[in-house]
């Protein structure tokens, strides 16, 4: 803050000087209903014709003083205002297609530059979601789908997920951020190291991005989905851009209960809005409980999120300054334990909590006069983890096994476990986000384009605090566990630095208005050692959206207006620091399995390796975007088309490597049982040395995703006598999985007493390609009247299609046992364990398979009583189906619906 | 003349030799070449009498013969033995001997002695027959328990290293169960595909073949003696009171391999040979009985069966709202006149078919009646005897078992 202290005053001092100096008539263009800025409307000597200048982008505008003058106001979709000048007025434009007082409940398209979608209130509260998961079903491309709230949601803008983890690029990719302060996930270190059972492994959310479970949708005041290319003030992404802004001011107090088929929600916030002091105070707190099986009380997720957010401002004549505060904190559990009365492990139990406290300061400083300088926001955020995993399992284990204890390399005794025990498994992760954004706004003064300069940078950090795998060595829940115990806090804290400038102008002429946002984003990586590639490294983020307007025209009648915009831009994310700095691997031998039925003459020495899976080359992922949007308006009814092409071909995924070890083989069979006093020694006892190819997997940049289609919205205006607004939206998208790189897959077959010692490996091998179109018909009628609105959702999912990308059989070059490469020859196939590397895929696992047409029709309702104090509403998802049964390669194949329904009651008091 | 002359100088010369033995009788005749064949019963292949012996006693001169094995003729499954100048007379026949045989190419062996009283030999009739009759060598190796389930632990935890089958000679004689192999079948009974090709009527498809080791005699298992083989041959009751003791079992499933996750404990029994297995790690079977089982004589060497009996399939997988084409491999193939005997297991809930072929097991049976079934540990499939003893075996397993039987070996 003493930086601030600083600045602001220095500003300000320059800006007045410029005021002075001209002693203009000032003025701001508003638009009437939403009183936001109209940006670039041309301000024009009314009686000479002759243009004076265009608004800026915060709406102002100045022109020398003349008396005399009187202004024509004119903007592409508003109705042109003529008026006397004021001093430092407002001038309000009607739109030339009202939309006052119009309630709309679903996505609507933003008029900005970029293609996102805009979700309000209104939409929020006909939907009904539990999280922000629901919302999304509002995208063009989206589809309701019942909650699954007993594992992590994350987020897949314009794709066709598959849910592999090597394609995970996507959501990791897509940046959450609430009211300014980012949801950063990359020290998300919570996964039980050696888990292999669906109750650990299906809750593992690790690299890929935000849970969306965790967000409440309660206090949202509007989202904003970027699907396109977004500014360059937001970095660190591939993929997407979500930004909320929750609720400030008003008086109310608010309840909220719903309950579903899977949960319960309840809700409470107090309002507070000391208008004088231009004080606003929100408080909220919600709570969620779901069950996965309504009839299972013992597998469940909850949700806590309480919030208290403040504003203030000071307006003085020539600045405002803006503070803002928020103090947040999430509690998201999932508990899975097992029914005692129903099974007999008892002890049996899975937790999963993560605690998180985020705090946000913002100040924005916003100069009123004209100048070259608009404003600057300092915005400061940090958020604190608790995240905790506790598994308890009573493990009783069938032969004799190792406890994962030694930390050497070399030849060692294993620790023998117990055959029972009870094992215990935390995983204590602490993640700390520290963020800072400086950002201030410029514009070059100029009478016939408006244009604004932004220029600013970031800094982030990440860091975990936590213990990391805790768990008793002698007590391990799983015991095929190749990593050890490491704390979190050794890994070096991520730094991350960005710097941007971007440059948004708006040209009005008579041919049409042009708009260009052009920017740059610079980002690096600090705090990793010389090893690494990204040491040093700068990754260059250019960005671009051009749109054109075309001059007003008459369809029928009709005021219509046609823009197209295009834009092209690279996007960038970081690897995460479990990608960064992944656990050591200790890969261990038995030399010798010696087991007796004394426990104390028992033996198993073991050869332990241990691999640094690091790979010191991992790059960030990049994403290149590029798109097209045509958007025609006529008389209020609103067609957006964009075609968009998305080629990532850095992303994300695991791949396995093997190389040959060494270890002794002991022969126990001339050990006399009968005569031991002690376990075997090793002494006399034969042994041959033996090859043996063993494998790990690390991080690399393998995994391409091409995402491409066309997205296309239809809002009708509101029909007057029937009250009823129809929406057309939905998507073809096409997703293409790739995978750059070499695998490598090692036959399980046991051959004459040995798995097979080689490993063949395979080019390019995984992939698939997915396709979906579907049509959402939304009618809403809206009766202000009986206070009641409903809505019919037609949902129709054309078709489906997904095909895997064509694998060879046959690997490109197999490993031998002693670790050479050698290239595959047609004749080996027929050799007696080389031909176990050619792979079973037959033809038609490449064939495409697509799923014909189905539809569902989703019934809301909402109704407002007691002077809109009391709002109820319902929702039946699938209430009727139309999925017919199709046939596939001669088998027939029946589809089934279940519906899904909600009820739910707000209170205002 | 001459001839005359010798014929009479015989006679007088026997009537002598008469005259010594039986006083004041005529010379008893002698049949120059008579001789005795003994039957072994026609099932048996490659026999082979060995210590032979042919004793036959004159009834009124308590004279004796005897004629060693050596001078057996073997003449397709019979011995014929040649006894020259043997008196005519009443004779009680002793036949004895050691015949070593293959059955159903399982090599068997079985001591014998046959006697025949009061057999007249004479000019009219001097070739006789004897049938070995003292045993039929019906029968052979079965599979008579198969334990799958595992047992539960006090905390009622399922525990599966103490899975075991038992391989009974059902014959009366004795048998090897050297190159006798144990082997699972690929297929699921609770999964139903048209497999393409469809062998299942000449070759069993199977993901495990364990081979009990040996050079061809070395595990003698005498007639109604069963020899049991263990998933671990180690005395389980030590670290798991409610199992079993296999640490005196006679075969172990024995998994080498340096992988720390999957030490399989080595018991004192000897190792089974594996010649194939799906899998690298722990081999166990089904612990609810999807894979059936059987065991079969293999009659090739293991390089000569792992290069030529591999058998890949492709079938039609549907699942959900998708079909696919699909190859399977890694499958092996053993033709079914090598089984000598199989189970096929399922539970009532589940089946969908059986994977043996019905010459094999027209039935099937089970521990537990719905999938996951608790109730089926500790319990066993075990075949069931006749009036007799004796194993019944009717290549049916619906018939010959005693599903959901508590597994024999407990507190042994």
């Amino acid at each position: 803050m003493h930086l601030l202290k600083f600045i602001i005053p220095a500003l300000f001092v320059l800006a007045a000087q410029s005021v002075e100096a001209q002693s203009p008539i000032a003025g701001t263009v508003l638009d009437e209903e939403t009183l936001e800025p109209v940006v670039g409307a041309t301000i024009t000597d009314a009686n000479q014709g002759k243009v004076l200048t265009v608004t800026q982008a915060d709406g102002t505008f100045t022109i020398p003083k003349n008396n005399e003058v009187k202004l024509k106001i004119s903007s592409i979709g508003y109705k042109t205002l003529i008026t006397k000048p004021t001093t430092n007025g407002r001038y309000l434009l009607k739109t030339e297609v009202s939309q006052l007082g119009e309630v709309v409940v679903t996505a609507q398209e933003n008029r900005g530059l970029t293609t996102s979608s805009r979700i309000e209130k209104h939409a929020m509260e006909h939907l009904q979601p539990s999280s922000f998961t629901d919302i999304l079903e509002l995208l063009p491309g989206g589809r309701s789908i019942d909650p699954s709230l007993d594992a992590p949601n994350t987020i897949h803008i314009r794709e066709i997920s598959t849910g592999n983890s090597n394609y995970a690029t996507s959501s990791l990719g897509t940046s959450f951020i609430v009211d300014g302060a980012p949801i950063s996930t990359n020290a998300n270190m919570q996964y039980i190291a050696g888990a292999w059972d669906d109750v650990a492994t299906k809750r593992d959310n690790t690299n890929s991005g935000v849970d969306m479970r965790a967000i409440s949708t309660d206090d949202i005041e509007r989202v904003e989905i970027v699907r396109g290319i977004p500014s360059v003030e937001y970095g660190d992404l591939t993929s997407g851009l979500v930004k909320i802004e929750r609720l400030r001011g008003g008086h109310d107090i608010k309840f909220r209960l719903k309950a579903d088929m899977g949960s319960k929600l309840f809700y409470a916030a107090k309002d507070f809005e000391w208008e004088p002091r231009r004080l606003t105070l929100n408080l909220s707190a919600d709570y969620l409980d779901a069950k996965a099986d309504p009839r299972n009380s013992y597998e469940n997720y909850k949700r806590l999120s309480i919030s208290a957010r403040m504003q203030k401002k000071w307006e003085k004549e020539d600045y405002g300054i803006t503070f803002s505060s928020n103090l947040d904190f999430t509690k998201s559990l999932d508990n899975d334990k097992e029914d005692i009365d129903q099974t007999y492990s008892a002890e049996d139990s899975y937790k999963s909590s993560y605690d998180r406290f985020s705090l946000l300061s913002a100040v924005q400083l916003k100069m009123k006069q004209s100048s070259w300088f608009k404003s600057v926001d300092l915005s400061l955020s940090a958020s604190l983890e608790n995240d905790l995993i506790e598994r308890t399992r009573l493990v009783q284990l069938s032969r004799m096994t190792i406890a994962p204890m030694s930390k050497e390399e070399g030849e060692n005794d294993a620790i023998i476990l117990p055959f029972k025990y009870t094992g215990h498994h935390k995983v204590e992760g602490k993640p700390l986000n520290v963020y800072a954004k400086l950002n201030a706004r410029l514009q070059i003064p100029s009478n016939s384009i408006s244009n604004s300069l932004l220029v600013g940078a970031d800094w982030n950090l990440d860091k975990n605090l936590g213990r990391g795998q805790v768990f008793d060595p002698m007590k391990p829940v799983y015991t095929g566990i190749s990593s050890r115990q490491r704390s979190l806090k050794d890994i070096p804290a991520n730094h991350r630095l960005s710097a941007y400038a971007e440059e948004s102008m708006k040209w009005p002429t008579v041919i049409g208005s042009l708009e260009v946002a052009a920017g740059i984003r610079a980002t690096t990586i600090l705090n990793l050692n010389d090893a690494y590639t990204m040491n040093g490294k700068i990754y260059w983020d250019p960005r671009l959206n051009i749109g054109y307007s075309l001059p007003q025209m008459t369809w029928f009648g009709k005021p219509a207006f046609i823009r197209i915009a295009a834009g092209i831009g690279q996007h960038t994310k970081m690897p995460t620091m479990e990608q960064l700095f992944p656990d050591l691997l200790y890969v261990d031998f038995i030399q010798l399995n010696y087991y007796h039925d004394n426990p104390d003459y028992r033996r198993i020495n073991l050869m332990t390796y241990i691999v640094n899976p690091r790979n010191t080359a991992l790059e960030p992922a990049r994403n290149l975007k590029k798109e097209i949007t045509l958007d025609i308006n006529v008389g209020g009814n609103r067609l957006s088309i964009t075609a968009f092409r998305e080629k990532m071909t850095s992303g994300f995924r695991t791949q396995s490597h093997y190389q040959a070890y060494q270890y002794k083989q002991y022969d126990a069979s001339g050990i006399n049982a009968a005569t031991l006093t002690a376990p075997p020694s090793l002494d006399n006892l034969p042994y041959t040395i033996v090859n043996e190819l063993a494998g790990y997997g690390n991080y690399t940049n393998g995994s391409m995703t091409l995402k491409e289609g066309i997205e296309y919205t239809l809002e009708t205006k509101r029909f007057p006598v029937i009250l009823t607004r129809l929406t057309i939206n939905g998507a073809y998208l096409r997703t293409t999985y790739n995978n750059s790189i070499v695998d490598s897959y090692r036959p399980s077959q046991v051959i004459d007493n040995r798995q097979i010692q080689y490993v063949g490996l395979y080019a390019n091998d995984d992939g698939s390609v997915r396709q979906s179109f579907n049509t959402n018909f939304t009618i809403d009628t809206d009766i202000p009247r009986l206070k009641l609105g409903f809505s019919i959702s037609a949902q129709c999912l054309w078709f489906t299609t997904s095909q895997r990308k064509e694998v060879s059989n046959y690997p490109v070059q197999y490993i031998a046992p002693d670790g050479t490469v050698h290239p595959w020859q047609d004749s080996d196939a027929n050799d007696l364990y080389l031909r176990w590397l050619v792979r079973d895929y037959s033809p038609s696992q490449f064939e495409k398979n697509r799923v014909p047409f189905a539809m569902n029709v989703n019934l809301k309702v909402t109704k407002k009583l007691f002077g809109d104090r009391l709002h109820i509403a319902m929702f039946c998802n699938k209430l009727l189906d139309y999925t017919p049964d199709y046939d596939s390669r001669g088998t027939t194949i029946r589809r089934h619906v279940t519906p899904y329904f909600g009820l739910e009651m707000n209170i205002k008091l | 003349m001459k001839k005359l002359f010798s014929k009479s100088i015989m006679m007088m010369v026997a009537a002598t030799l008469c005259l010594t033995s039986c006083s004041n009788d005529e010379p008893t005749p002698v049949i120059p070449t008579a001789s005795l064949t003994i039957e072994v019963p026609a099932n048996l292949e490659n026999t082979a009498i060995s210590s032979g012996k042919v004793v036959l006693t004159n009834v009124q001169t308590q004279q004796v013969t005897t004629v060693e094995g050596s001078q057996f003729i073997k003449d397709g499954n019979n011995y014929r033995v040649v006894l020259n100048n043997l008196e005519e007379g009443t004779y009680n026949i002793v036949a004895s001997g050691h015949l070593d045989f293959t059955l159903n190419g399982v090599a068997g062996e079985k001591d014998f002695e046959v006697t025949s009283d009061n057999v007249k030999f004479s000019e009219s009739s001097s070739a006789l027959k004897m049938t070995v009759s003292t045993f039929t060598a019906q029968g052979g190796f079965v599979i008579s328990e198969i334990f799958f389930t595992g047992t539960t632990t006090p905390e009622n935890k399922s525990y599966s290293g103490d899975q075991y089958i038992i391989i009974t000679n059902n014959s009366d004689v004795t048998l090897y169960a050297d190159s006798i192999a144990v082997l699972e079948s690929a297929f699921l009974t609770n999964t139903k595909q048209d497999y393409n090709p469809d062998i299942m009527s000449t070759h069993f498809s199977v993901q495990a073949c364990y081979m009990i080791p040996g050079d061809g005699k070395s595990v003698p298992v005498e007639p109604g003696q069963s020899i049991t083989i263990a998933v671990n041959a180690i005395n389980h009751t030590t670290e798991q009171p409610n199992s079993i003791d296999l640490s005196g079992a006679d075969f172990e499933f024995y998994d080498e391999t340096s992988n720390p996750n999957y030490t399989d404990p080595e018991g004192a029994a000897p190792n089974l040979d594996k010649w194939y297995c799906y899998t690298a790690t722990i081999y166990q079977f089904h612990s609810r009985g999807f894979n059936s089982m059987a065991i079969a004589k293999m009659k090739t060497d293991k390089e000569d069966w792992l290069a030529n009996y591999v058998y890949d399939a492709t079938y039609l997988f549907v699942f959900g709202d998708f079909s696919k084409l699909m190859t399977k491999k890694g499958i092996y193939k053993v033709p079914n006149e090598w089984i000598l005997d199989g189970v096929n297991l399922s539970i009532e809930s589940m089946r969908e078919w059986n994977v043996l072929d019905a010459s094999i097991d027209a039935g099937w049976t089970f521990c537990g009646k719905v999938d996951k079934d608790e109730t089926r540990f500790n319990k066993s499939v075990i075949r069931k005897k006749d009036a007799n003893g004796k194993l019944i075996d009717t290549n049916n397993s619906t018939n010959d078992f005693t599903p959901e039987a508590p597994a024999s070996l407990f507190n042994k």
